[in-house]
């Protein structure tokens, strides 16, 4: 056997080793029922995801657009808030800087 | 016909598609079987090829052969199993009891050949079945098992190496 035909020579045992594999295998092929039952279970298995992702969406969607009618009633709340912070802040700081230099005065 | 069965699968008839999986049930079974060598694992895998056969059946684009397309599902779903299973490979030992061996002659030794396909590595044994059990071309390899046509090309050829390793070990 030279190198140049081995290669040849094992694709050709492994073409027959397909074939002998193949008619050798003895499968238990199930019947049609099977497969129709396959199938049913998958659909109602996707209709049933489908539904699981549809409530789940429209769960984080109530969340959200409730998140947004709560900011949008509390926002101005908020800003006066801020508004009243600052004010209350800079009269310390006026009042403070005042005193400080009614004391360097004397 | 296989065309027709799709198209109408495609369109919702359900009969149709139960139909086209029983036409293809011992083409997958086989086909995982040989390249696996293990039985209940080649169910295990065309049960799961089956099922993603039923969700994705729109997704198939009548390009490629319809056996094509369930062979790169198959593939696919079983290198899933073995990297869920994370063991090493068993060979069938029912097949190998099954049908002892004959006395040592290259022509009709071809369950030792096939027993050197079963221990050679994963990435090698793929494409050297589908090359040479099914004659599948290097480009149709290199899209079902989703590498470059140079590396099916490199991975038949080492297979091919360890398999003649392989079998003259198993002559000694």
């Amino acid at each position: 056997m030279t190198n140049e035909k081995k290669p040849q020579n094992l694709e050709g045992k492994l073409q027959e080793a397909a074939r002998h594999t193949d008619e050798q295998m003895e499968l238990t092929e199930p019947s049609l029922s099977y497969f129709e039952n396959l199938i049913e279970e998958q659909t109602a298995l996707w209709y049933r995801q489908l539904w699981f992702e549809l409530t789940c969406l429209w769960g984080i969607a109530f969340i959200f657009i409730s998140f947004l009618i709560f900011s949008l009633f509390y926002v101005p709340f908020l800003f006066v808030f801020a508004q009243i912070t600052s004010i209350i802040i800079l009269i310390r700081y006026f009042y403070k800087e005042r005193y400080e230099m009614v004391e360097m005065q004397q | 016909m296989d065309s027709d069965l799709i198209r109408r699968a495609q369109g919702g008839d359900e009969k149709a598609l139960a139909e086209l999986l029983k036409k293809h049930y011992s083409f997958i079974v086989k086909y995982v079987w040989k390249m696996s060598g293990d039985e209940q694992l080649a169910y295990d895998v065309t049960q799961d090829t089956l099922i993603k056969t039923i969700q994705k059946i729109n997704q198939y684009n009548h390009r490629s052969k319809f056996s094509t397309w369930l062979i790169q599902i198959a593939t696919h779903t079983y290198l899933d199993y073995k990297r869920k299973q994370k063991r090493k490979y068993e060979l069938d030992e029912k097949l190998r009891e099954e049908y002892p061996r004959s006395p040592v002659s290259l022509e009709s030794d071809w369950h030792e050949v096939q027993e050197a396909l079963w221990k050679l590595e994963d990435e090698h044994r793929i494409p050297l079945v589908l090359k040479h059990y099914y004659g599948y071309e290097y480009t149709d390899i290199a899209k079902m098992t989703r590498v470059k046509v140079g590396t099916v090309k490199s991975r038949v050829h080492y297979g091919l190496e360890n398999l003649r390793k392989e079998l003259r070990t198993d002559d000694k």
